[in-house]
C-alpha cells in the first residue's frame, strides 16, 4: 500500500553532510567564544594596556598642542621642551607671561606651566597625572613645518615586555 | 515525494537561513575588525599612523584635488603598513574639500584598511 508520507528510509548523504557541517560550525563557534573569555585572552589584552595608555595620553597632549592659540617654542629645529599660549575660558588670549608646555626631563614627560619668573609642574592633564610618562628616552619635539610639530620618544614598559618601543605623533598646529 | 526529488526553493532558503544563523557571529567579528588576541597591536599602530597621516595632510597647503599613491609608512614596515592621502572636492559643497587619509595592511583576502575623512574649507576657520 502506498503511503502519503515520504517513503525514504534513513538519512541521505546530503543531509548527513549538512548536519556534520552545522555541528562542526556550532562546536567551533562555542569553543571560540569560550576562548574569547579565557585567561589567555585577558593576558593578551593586558599586554597592550600600557601602550594604549601612552597613546591615550599622547592624544591629550596632541589635542592640547594642536589647539594652542600661539605656539612659542621650538620655533624651528628640535628641542626637549615645547611651550605655547592657551586661551582663557572666554576664548581670549592669556597674557604672554603665562605659558604652558611639555618637557622631557629626567626620563619623563611633564606638563608644566611657565611664567616670567618660574616654571612649575602642573597637577594633571585630563585624567593623566604628572609625570605623564616615566621611563622614556630620546624624547624630543621637532618643528617640521610652520604648522607641523612632531613628538617622539622611546619607552620601556614597566614589566619589561616591551623594550624600546617608539612612539611618534605628528601634530597640525591649527592656529599658526 | 520520492527520494530523488530535487530540493524545493523553500528548503534551499531554509538551509541558507540556518547557515547564516551559524555564520553571522563570524561575519560580525570580521566587520568590527577586532579579534583582540591577534590584532590589537596592529590596529593600534595603524590607527596612530592614520592620525599622523591626517595631520600631515592637513598641514599641507590647500588643494582642490590630490591623489597620492599608497606608500609604506615609516616605522611600520614590519607589518607592511601602507598609507595614502587623497583630496577631493566635496560633491555638494564646492567650496569645501574632503581630505581622506587611508592606511592598509595585510594580503588580499585578509587585507584590512582604515580611513579617516575631514571636511576642509578653503579659508581657515
Amino acid at each position: 500500500m502506498k503511503s502519503y508520507s515520504s517513503p525514504k528510509s534513513g538519512l541521505t548523504l546530503w543531509e548527513v553532510l549538512l548536519f556534520t557541517i552545522f555541528l562542526a560550525v556550532a562546536g567551533g563557534a562555542s569553543v571560540f567564544f569560550f576562548f574569547l573569555n579565557s585567561g589567555d585572552m585577558k593576558k593578551a589584552q593586558q599586554k597592550y594596556q600600557w601602550e594604549q595608555n601612552i597613546n591615550d595620553m599622547l592624544d591629550e597632549v596632541s589635542n592640547e598642542i594642536a589647539n594652542a592659540v600661539h605656539f612659542e617654542h621650538p620655533f624651528n629645529g628640535d628641542s626637549r621642551e615645547c611651550f605655547f599660549r592657551t586661551s582663557g575660558d572666554d576664548g581670549a588670549l592669556l597674557p604672554s607671561v603665562f605659558e604652558e608646555g611639555f618637557v622631557f626631563s629626567d626620563n619623563s614627560l611633564t606638563y608644566v606651566s611657565r611664567t616670567a619668573a618660574v616654571t612649575t609642574g602642573l597637577k594633571r592633564l585630563g585624567r593623566f597625572t604628572n609625570p605623564l610618562v616615566s621611563g622614556c628616552r630620546e624624547g624630543k619635539f621637532v618643528r617640521l613645518a610652520p604648522d607641523l610639530l612632531e613628538i617622539s620618544f622611546k619607552a620601556d614598559s614597566p614589566n619589561g615586555e616591551n623594550v624600546g618601543r617608539e612612539f611618534s605623533r605628528l601634530i597640525y598646529l591649527r592656529n599658526q | 515525494m520520492s527520494d530523488t526529488a530535487p530540493r524545493s526553493m523553500f528548503e534551499r532558503l531554509l538551509y541558507v537561513g540556518i547557515a547564516t544563523f551559524f555564520l553571522w557571529p563570524f561575519v560580525q567579528l570580521w566587520s568590527i575588525k577586532a579579534v583582540p588576541l591577534f590584532e590589537s597591536d596592529s590596529h593600534l599602530r595603524a590607527s596612530v599612523a592614520l592620525e599622523n597621516l591626517m595631520e600631515k595632510a592637513l598641514s599641507r597647503p590647500f588643494e582642490r584635488s590630490y591623489s597620492g599613491a599608497f606608500e609604506p609608512v615609516k616605522g611600520c614596515e614590519d607589518m607592511g603598513l601602507q598609507g595614502r592621502i587623497e583630496v577631493v572636492l566635496h560633491p555638494e559643497m564646492t567650496s569645501c574639500a574632503l581630505v581622506r587619509a587611508q592606511v592598509r595592511w595585510g594580503v588580499f583576502p585578509l587585507g584590512k584598511s582604515l580611513s579617516l575623512e575631514y571636511l576642509r574649507a578653503r579659508t581657515k576657520p
